[in-house]
């Protein structure tokens, strides 16, 4: 893991070295100039929206978990900008596309120390007609009903620990077929060619199809997927409706390949309720076939790629409470029912001016040593206690 | 048929909801039942489609958010609303009958609004999803009594009184609304909860006429439920006769990129 102990300047000729000697950037930057230049001299100018955020975050970690085994405190300071520049419909077509700079100081941190001083989280363009909408570039794709555990979502599935996080943005394309106001078909093929699972497969494609409709006030979906950096052939199910309270539920069946040789089956369910104006809760249940029911047989080489756990049976519970009109308190813990770990997330978050916010967020991780949270040796884990704070401008 | 009901509620968000609720024409004042004001109302009100672009002004604890939104309607039932200020553009909801789905442009995703959720506040403000998606007509959901005539705001109205018929569960269980006399438009109306408690008051501060139509183009509505809340729903510009296309609800039109 890299550390952050060159100049401030150092830093910055680094992060824009390393970001411009990769091929995949290079390509997005010759992308986006001739992007750029198409519409400059167009109407289409005129319609550019900018906008974005300045944050800056710090973090104080405390307890074991750190990976250098140095248990004393230590601080991380982050100044991350992030800018968006969208170019909504002109003449069918359209374009998205957004940059992050982020500036570190203080220790390693699992996650955050290692991201990139400068990347690029979207850079894609759509071409829209009554018949059919195509996406072609870095994008999100989204398949799922879920918050905290997607297993339907092969592409950019969310982390657990953090559900609201930004999605990492994957190289794709997207073809979206309507049939009716609530009913389309979607065809996806994602190239992991550039990122840590897709290295030295011969054909790093993930292609994916999904029907998506609407019964009885009921939101029904069914996908098939073939991931050949896995290969990994599954079979999803989503539904997400109402009975007393809001419930979803999303299921899949990978079939038997070179990570299973047996079919195996994942599924989520969910259910969420309110009190009142002010009080809202989520609870999540995952039980997945093909994690490892001990430490000791955890896939590692599996985590942050198609998947964002390692064991079999998961809880995940949120509570929020709004304070008045600008604030909020939450709670959300997450837990691996048969390693016992559990990571417990208490939050603050306020609109301090239009615009601003402050979030305070503490991260307390209770794991025994050696299972998912705090895993044994030089494996990434978390600090047993992280306390942070988040200044946010958006523009 | 949402939009010919509720008079003042739906007026806010959905911007569906706030022209609808406005809408009336110009029909001389006679001697007429509480019901046939009502009904009289509530057809005036009603709209085949419309596009409009609004601002939304949420005050409270003396700061004020403001958003600004564009909203295309069709009929009683569909509604298509996008905010385009800074910092909400690209928020959008889509609404079909009794079904909500919004799209959040950070999260990237289409997401089904859960029942429960429809008595949350739209965006922050004093309008839940609920009442923005009320569709039951007033004339069916509640007994009408007529209670004297006064004036607001200059305008000589019929005072109505309104409660829940049995077996109705309408949002409110009783309102007091004040109905204009020459426009036929609610410029005040009083929402109370099942208690006795009055929770809202709507108050129409500018009446415009469109044609044969009068359109309430700025109402306030006060949240007595929380200290110093109040939501200001401002039409700038309207459009009796926008394109519409079988694209225009849908979930295509929500996700679009």
């Amino acid at each position: 893991m890299r550390k952050f102990e060159m100049s401030n300047s150092g830093i910055w000729k680094f992060g824009i070295r390393k970001f411009v000697g990769n091929r995949c950037n290079r390509l997005l930057i010759v992308f986006l100039t001739l992007g750029l230049l198409a519409v400059w001299g167009t109407g289409a100018r005129a319609a550019l929206q900018v906008g974005g955020y300045f944050e800056t975050t710090g973090q104080g970690m405390f307890g074991g978990g750190s990976p250098s085994g140095d248990d004393t405190p230590s601080y991380l300071l982050a100044n991350h900008l992030k800018l968006r520049l969208d170019l909504p419909d002109y003449k069918d077509f359209g374009a998205h596309a957004e940059f992050n700079a982020v500036h570190l100081s203080g220790a390693e941190q699992p996650g955050i120390s290692d991201l990139q001083p400068i990347s690029i989280d979207r850079l894609y363009v759509t071409y829209n007609n009554p018949a059919f909408d195509l996406t072609v570039g870095k994008q999100r794709f989204s398949w799922g009903m879920g918050t905290a555990f997607r297993p339907v979502d092969r592409f950019n599935p969310p982390n657990p620990v953090d559900p609201s996080s930004t999605r990492a943005g994957k190289n794709g394309v997207e073809l979206t077929v309507p049939l009716g106001q609530l009913s389309s078909i979607s065809a996806i093929a994602v190239h992991d060619g550039g990122g840590a699972s897709g290295a030295g497969v011969a054909n790093p494609w993930t292609t994916g199809l999904r029907a998506r409709t609407n019964v009885g006030q009921t939101d029904l979906a069914v996908s098939v997927a073939d991931d050949r950096v896995r290969d990994a052939r599954t079979l999803g199910l989503e539904a997400k409706g109402d009975l007393l309270v809001g419930y979803h539920a999303e299921a899949v069946y990978e079939y038997p390949g070179r990570a299973f040789d047996q079919g195996k089956w994942t599924y989520a369910v969910g259910v969420d309720n309110s009190w009142g104006e002010n009080l809202f809760a989520l609870v999540e249940y995952l039980h997945d076939q093909s994690g490892g029911d001990s430490p000791e047989k955890y896939r590692w080489d599996l985590l942050g790629t198609s998947r964002q756990w390692l064991g079999t049976d998961y809880l995940f519970g949120a509570l929020t409470y709004k304070t008045d009109d600008y604030s909020s308190l939450s709670l959300s813990v997450l837990r691996n029912l048969k390693d016992e770990g559990t990571i417990i997330t208490p939050g603050f978050t306020t609109e301090v001016a239009d615009g601003v916010t402050l979030s305070l967020k503490g991260i307390l991780v209770r794991a025994p040593e050696g299972s998912e949270y705090r895993p044994a040796g030089p494996l990434p884990g978390m600090r047993e206690a992280t306390v942070e704070a988040r200044l946010k401008l958006a523009f | 048929m949402w939009m010919k009901r509720n008079m003042y509620m739906k007026r806010f968000f959905i911007a569906t909801i706030f022209l609808v609720g406005a809408l009336a024409t110009g029909i001389p004042a006679q001697a007429v039942t509480p019901l046939e004001i009502m009904e009289k109302v509530d057809q005036q009100a009603y709209i085949g489609k419309a596009r409009f672009e609004a601002t939304l002004v949420m005050s409270s604890r003396g700061r004020d958010v403001v958003k600004e939104m564009v909203a295309v309607t069709e009929g009683s039932s569909r509604a298509f609303v996008e905010f385009t200020n800074a910092r909400d553009r690209g928020t959008k909801y889509l609404k079909i009958d009794k079904e909500l789905w919004m799209y959040f442009p950070d999260a990237e995703d289409i997401v089904k609004i859960s029942g429960h959720m429809l008595r949350q506040g739209m965006m922050g403000s004093d309008v839940s999803y609920e009442e923005a998606l009320e569709s039951n007509r007033l004339v069916d959901s509640y007994d009408i009594s007529l209670a004297g005539e006064e004036p607001v705001n200059g305008e000589q109205c019929y005072v109505l009184e309104l409660k829940a018929k049995p077996g109705k569960n309408p949002a409110y269980a009783t309102r007091k609304m004040w109905v204009s006399k020459e426009k036929y438009v609610s410029m005040k109306e009083q929402l109370f909860a099942q208690s006795g408690k009055m929770v809202k008051v709507a108050t129409t501060e500018e009446v415009r006429q469109f044609g044969g139509r009068y359109l309430a183009t700025k109402v306030v509505m006060d949240n007595l439920l929380k200290k110093d809340s109040k939501t200001v729903f401002i039409i700038k510009k309207i459009d009796f006769n926008p394109a519409i296309t079988p694209e225009t609800f849908s979930l295509k039109q929500l996700g679009k990129h």
